[in-house]
């Protein structure tokens, strides 16, 4: 149980205030997607919520509790992080990292518990990696890392699971094992991601950053709309139906385009030969 | 129990941790035995267990004098200031998260430099006697740090790479200072400076001993109970703050320790260079990189090695003493350049 709220948030990065006045709530168990374009504050709000940042003004809470009133390691066993930042010369093996996820749980002088080695085998088996876990980690492809790093978080067993663009590195079907991984284990989980159709396909919530500031948090039927797509990401987007999975996609095409031709027409009778393809966007 | 990235198995580091500490003490009396007049080891032994447990013995007194106020206090201290410098070595390299770093790259032997200069051209500190330089080389060491600090530091925050900036250039500076003092100076000084700054075990007496060795006993303890805070640290500030670690107070920890130790080293020997760069490697590449075994082995090992270079250094061109500083360097650049192929080759494998 674990329900976050972040009130009146403001963080400044350098001099700059990133963020201001952001309000936000997710509910227990829910997967919530950060969606926004480059510098919208994404990493920003995720960081303020996960201390790496402290925040200028307003409140992160879990539970009605200040998160800025706990000690690092009571953080560490709420949230649990893939960030994007991979380090690339660490002298350990797979398990020896993803037993460092036990850590915010031990204390300082004591041998891993039988407890500490039944997470990391069980975080092991859900990524997928058990094979790799005597492997030094220099020697480990770019997904394998991410997975790596997942397997960590999992370990640490916390309520929370902060993913920011986690799917960077990885292949499309690491990018789609992943998404679906974190989603079957059913915590409260905030992804920050770039891709607007993993987030339709994946995402209980989403919310829409822009300039620092929530422009719209719903369903992704809700969110991806002309008007947010079109004022945010600069792009024109038609939505169509994935004809297996009933998730929404989005099909992008540049701004200008639409200006150049007419108007399309509204489609008046259903497409015969793709009975599941809506032409636009509601608005 | 699982492996390391290291080439040894986990399973046999108490055999390593015990083998090390047996070659350790073999070397101790070794040391003693091996000088400008050779003692029999036999001897050595007698003069130790006479000396600790108040026995009377045959030895002559002048070389009861050779071995317990001479040859022990040196062979022990080249022992503690190799384990020291080692263990400063990973302190620094956490610290900085760069594998590259050694204890001087915060500016602390350029420091030390400084002071133990004036002491020999200018006779500051002379009513202290042998002390003088100690003490003069421990204030300036300190004194440069502080500088550093005040400006790598950030709202109270270190930062890894300002650090290391910090560190080199407040060294060039003093460094261009020490040379400056020493144009000045007439040669035959210049020489003195010079040897200081190499290194040696020379100036060991009882009555030091026990600087040294409080310093490491504390840092390798609380060292030691950072341990697993360490491994965190090492996969990045953002990493390790979300597994909990309060990143900010670590690294002052981590300065704090390395400072006041290699301080206490450099005014105790002088600037040996390259074992806490080399150590800390050759550890890493043997048992892995998780703190609790680097640091014990890397303790271990760097006295093992520099009980045996102060040996070369004193017996190579005896009667004449080499600065230890030059064999540490000569040994460990090889040594270095062959770990790093071999470990290359491992990983393309």
């Amino acid at each position: 149980m674990s329900h976050l709220r972040v009130d009146q948030l403001g963080v400044l990065v350098g001099e700059r205030l990133l963020i201001d006045g952001l309000d936000l709530s997710i509910d227990t168990g829910r997967f919530v997607g950060l969606v926004g374009p480059n510098g919208s504050g994404k990493s920003t709000l995720l960081k303020s919520i996960y201390r790496v940042l402290a925040p200028l003004r307003g409140v992160v809470s879990l539970d009605e509790r200040d998160i800025a009133s706990f000690s690092a390691r009571a953080v560490a066993r709420e949230i649990a992080v893939v960030a994007q930042e991979v380090p690339t010369d660490l002298e350990f093996t797979v398990s020896e990292i993803v037993m460092l996820g036990r850590l915010p749980h031990q204390r300082s002088l004591a041998r891993p518990t039988s407890i500490d080695d039944h997470h990391v085998d069980d975080a092991l088996d859900q990524v997928d990696i058990a094979h790799l876990s005597d492997r030094s980690w220099q020697t480990l492809s770019g997904g394998e890392k991410q997975r790596v790093l997942l397997a960590r978080a999992l370990a640490q067993q916390g309520n929370i699971i902060i993913l920011d663009e986690p799917t960077n590195h990885l292949d499309i079907r690491h990018q789609l094992e992943l998404l679906t991984l974190t989603k079957s284990l059913g915590t409260t989980t905030i992804a920050a991601l770039h891709d607007l159709n993993l987030a339709a396909e994946f995402c209980d919530e989403v919310v829409v950053l822009n300039n620092g500031a929530i422009v719209a948090h719903g369903t992704p039927d809700d969110v991806f709309v002309d008007d947010v797509i079109t004022s945010v990401f600069g792009v024109t987007a038609d939505r169509v139906v994935h004809p297996r999975t009933g998730a929404i996609r989005l099909l992008f095409s540049t701004l200008a385009a639409p200006c150049l031709t007419a108007p399309a027409p509204a489609p008046a009778a259903p497409d015969l030969e793709h009975p599941l393809l809506l032409r636009g966007a509601p608005s | 129990m699982a492996r390391s990235t290291g080439l040894l198995h986990p399973r046999l580091l108490p055999v390593l941790v015990v083998a090390l500490s047996v070659l350790i003490l073999a070397s101790l009396v070794v040391g003693v035995a091996i000088g400008s007049v050779r003692i029999p080891v036999s001897t050595v032994w007698e003069v130790v267990i006479a000396q600790v447990t108040g026995r009377d013995t045959s030895v002559p007194s002048n070389e009861q004098q050779i071995i317990w106020q001479l040859r022990v206090p040196r062979v022990a201290l080249a022992g503690l200031v190799g384990a020291g410098l080692s263990v400063a070595g990973v302190a620094v390299q956490a610290l900085v998260r760069n594998p590259i770093a050694d204890p001087y790259v915060l500016g602390v032997s350029s420091g030390a430099s400084v002071g133990a200069t004036m002491v020999i051209l200018f006779g500051v500190f002379a009513g202290l006697g042998s002390l003088g330089i100690s003490a003069a080389a421990f204030i300036t060491a300190m004194t440069s740090m502080t500088v550093v600090y005040l400006i790598a530091q950030r709202s109270g925050r270190l930062d890894p790479l300002r650090l290391v900036l910090s560190g080199v250039v407040i060294g060039y500076v003093l460094s261009a200072l020490t040379s400056f003092l020493v144009f000045q100076a007439d040669p035959r000084a210049a020489q003195q400076v010079l040897f200081w700054l190499l290194g040696s075990f020379g100036r060991a007496r009882w009555s030091i001993l026990p600087i040294p060795a409080v310093a490491l006993a504390a840092s390798v303890s609380v060292l030691f109970v950072r341990a697993r805070k360490l491994d965190a640290l090492a996969s990045g500030d953002d990493a390790a703050t979300t597994l909990g670690v309060a990143v900010g107070r670590l690294r002052i920890e981590l300065f704090v320790i390395t400072a006041a130790l290699t301080a206490v080293l450099v005014a105790v020997s002088g600037a040996i260079g390259f074992v806490g760069l080399v150590v800390p490697h050759a550890v890493r590449a043997l048992v892995g990189g998780l703190h609790r075994r680097v640091l014990v082995v890397s303790a271990l090992l760097g006295a093992f090695f520099m009980i045996w270079v102060d040996i070369v250094a004193r017996t190579v061109a005896a009667p004449q003493e080499i600065p230890v500083g030059i064999i540490t360097a000569l040994v460990g650049g090889p040594v270095f350049i062959v770990l790093m192929r071999h470990r290359d080759r491992r990983l393309l494998r």
